[in-house]
């Protein structure tokens, strides 16, 4: 186990309509070999249909690769039972999306909390409201926000709230797909630095998949996806 | 949290989730209403009579016998002779015997020739007797004591005469118009017969025939009210008879005695038991009736489902949300469980309380027109069993929802196809 990485990839071979184990004739997904330092902030490239959901969706532990293994905080999470990947997604990962992040119907607060009920951090935190009051005001939102509905909030505001969420049961890992892409240029630079500052604060490895190149310099690493996926 | 989400989730979706609940309501009180007026006809019905061992007729069929002497429906094939009725009368353990004559009636309303035993032993409900609202029971040869119903009906009042025809019917040709009678009391409202039927003493009923034969007046022969007093007005025949023992355990005995009575062909039937025959008789209605409302619930939860079911497209994206953030797939199928319950309890409630109200508030309408009590205590276990069961089908149905919900959260995670 190597604790300087929070991912080591290996073998990682996904392809669609088949059992685990089986070889296929085309996989999506087969990269040899691919690390993550721990802390460090990686910019993945990816077009659309390159490969980039399943990726996504394997390294959250929801979909299970056919072959090699991925290893995240020192655990090979494709060895884990599908309720054992649901509780270590709770714990070790936040994930934004590109929009409608949040429960509609649910207030900012109760979105917030989500993360920590699923990962039974809100049993352990008794000052829980207070790290969420500090947290909101990191990410420059205002105290009553927590309050209103999802639906009454810009997409900007959202999608600082779903950083929030995705930060606040301290996860190693943040998977964030295309979170900026539905913001506009102005905000999008300062939502990306908002992010980057509170992972770093918070010592959480950050995967920015993007499809827009000219995000790459606020990152440490840039990886172009097809470089290192041999599938498709 | 589970039931926080899912209680929010109801109430972002008031509208539908209300039309849905109300719609079960319905037939949620549809069900418990047809189930609970059956119980409460049953009882009415199997508490026409109470308190009476034996009911004595000609032999004829026993559902027969019980209708014409009980219900006052239909026609007694034969008679029994009154010296058969006296030796059985004084038949050791017997403890009292209503005489029942028919065959007249009054403006369809159907004539009970009798004693004044009937006013102190005839049984009804829970072992409830006879009592007069106004007047007294009848003393005198041409006296009649009307039941609750024919008194109302025909805005009868004490001390007016009214005139008795023969046979049934409303418009019979002949009235024994000679011989009027006086009302001189009114019986309270039971709830059974006895409401619709005019009481008279035997005599009566023997003094209006005296110059009759065979169903019709002797050509010729008229004997007025007054002579008709001096002769002898003890009946030969009456038409059936009941009959309360001292001791309940010689109820078979009797019962087979009278059975196999030698001097004229008599048989002696358990009300009881003939009543919940006639009621099982009438399972048909019941069962119809109950299906009806089988239906109707089914059509409400399948409702639900289907509301259930259309809006699974919609929350993809709120599913994606709770996966990513850790939720299990299992949790998912609970957040579906769980709401469909509480629709499902809200309705059984809301259903429940409002059969409850509708027959608190019907009651005292239902009582005067139909004269039946109607108790509005619904909250039996049997009623518990129903909401039970709806809730538990809908927990069922709604395993087709949560089924697709946990597919489709495995298969497609974090991503939401479009």
């Amino acid at each position: 186990m190597n604790h300087h990485n929070t991912i080591t990839i290996s073998n990682l071979l996904y392809s669609w309509s088949g059992a685990a184990g089986q070889k296929q004739a085309n996989p999506i997904v087969d990269i040899p070999h691919w690390t993550i330092d721990t802390g460090s902030s990686v910019f993945l490239y990816g077009r659309s249909g390159s490969g980039k959901s399943t990726l996504l969706n394997i390294i959250a532990g929801i979909l299970l690769p056919q072959n090699g293994f991925i290893e995240i905080a020192g655990q090979k999470i494709n060895h884990l039972s599908q309720r054992q990947r649901d509780r270590f997604r709770a714990q070790h990962m936040g994930v934004i999306f590109q929009q409608f992040n949040l429960i509609p119907y649910l207030s900012v607060q109760d979105n917030i909390e989500l993360s920590a009920y699923f990962s039974k951090k809100y049993q352990r935190e008794i000052n829980h409201q207070e790290a969420l009051l500090q947290l909101i005001e990191q990410l420059d939102l205002p105290v009553d926000i927590l309050l209103k509905k999802a639906t009454q909030l810009s997409v900007g505001q959202q999608q600082r709230v779903a950083v929030a969420r995705a930060l606040y049961h301290q996860p190693q890992l943040i998977i964030a797909d295309e979170p900026s892409s539905a913001l506009d240029a102005e905000t999008r630079d300062q939502f990306i630095e908002l992010l980057l500052t509170q992972c770093a604060r918070n010592n959480s490895t950050v995967i920015f998949v993007s499809h827009d190149k000219s995000l790459a310099s606020h990152f440490d690493q840039h990886v172009d996806l097809t470089q290192i996926n041999r599938g498709q | 949290m589970l039931l926080r989400i899912a209680l929010s989730s109801l109430l972002n979706r008031k509208t539908t989730v209300l039309l849905t609940a109300f719609s079960i309501a319905i037939s949620v009180s549809i069900v418990l209403a047809v189930e609970h007026i059956r119980h409460e006809m049953k009882n009415s019905f199997t508490h026409t009579l109470s308190g009476t061992d034996l009911v004595v007729g000609a032999r004829a069929g026993r559902i027969n016998l019980l209708l014409y002497s009980v219900f006052r429906i239909g026609n007694a094939t034969n008679n029994i002779s009154w010296q058969s009725y006296q030796k059985i009368a004084r038949q050791k353990g017997v403890k009292w015997t209503i005489p029942i004559s028919l065959g007249d009636s009054h403006r369809g309303y159907r004539v009970v020739g009798t004693n004044q035993d009937y006013f102190t032993f005839y049984g009804f409900g829970q072992k409830q007797s006879l009592e007069l609202s106004q007047g007294t029971v009848f003393k005198e040869v041409y006296d009649v004591v009307l039941g609750a119903e024919v008194a109302k009906k025909l805005q009868y009042e004490l001390g007016q005469k009214i005139i008795l025809s023969h046979g049934i019917g409303s418009t019979s040709l002949n009235d024994h118009d000679d011989k009027p009678f006086t009302v001189v009391g009114i019986l309270k409202r039971t709830g059974t017969p006895v409401d619709h039927s005019l009481h008279v003493p035997l005599e009566g009923i023997e003094a209006i025939h005296i110059d009759w034969r065979n169903g019709a007046p002797i050509k010729g022969l008229s004997i007025d009210a007054q002579t008709a007093l001096t002769k002898n007005l003890q009946p030969k025949s009456i038409t059936a008879f009941l009959l309360g023992l001292d001791n309940r355990i010689l109820t078979f005995r009797l019962q087979r005695q009278i059975n196999q009575y030698r001097g004229e062909p008599l048989q002696a039937i358990l009300p009881g038991i003939a009543l919940s025959e006639l009621w099982q008789s009438m399972n048909m209605v019941e069962k119809t009736l109950a299906f009806i409302a089988a239906l109707v619930v089914s059509a409400a939860l399948l409702g639900m489902t289907t509301m259930i079911l259309a809006t699974l497209k919609q929350r993809q994206r709120e599913f994606a949300v709770l996966r990513a953030t850790g939720a299990s797939a299992w949790f998912i199928v609970a957040l579906i469980e769980l709401e469909t319950i509480t629709i499902a309890a809200i309705g059984t409630v809301v259903g429940i309380s409002f059969l409850w109200g509708s027959i608190l508030i019907a009651q005292p309408w239902i009582s005067e027109y139909y004269g039946v009590y109607l108790n509005h205590n619904i909250l039996t276990p049997n009623t518990g069993l129903y909401a039970f069961a709806v809730i538990g089908i809908s927990a069922i149905l709604a395993i087709i929802p949560a089924t697709l919900v946990y597919k489709q959260s495995l298969a497609q995670g974090l991503t939401v196809k479009e």
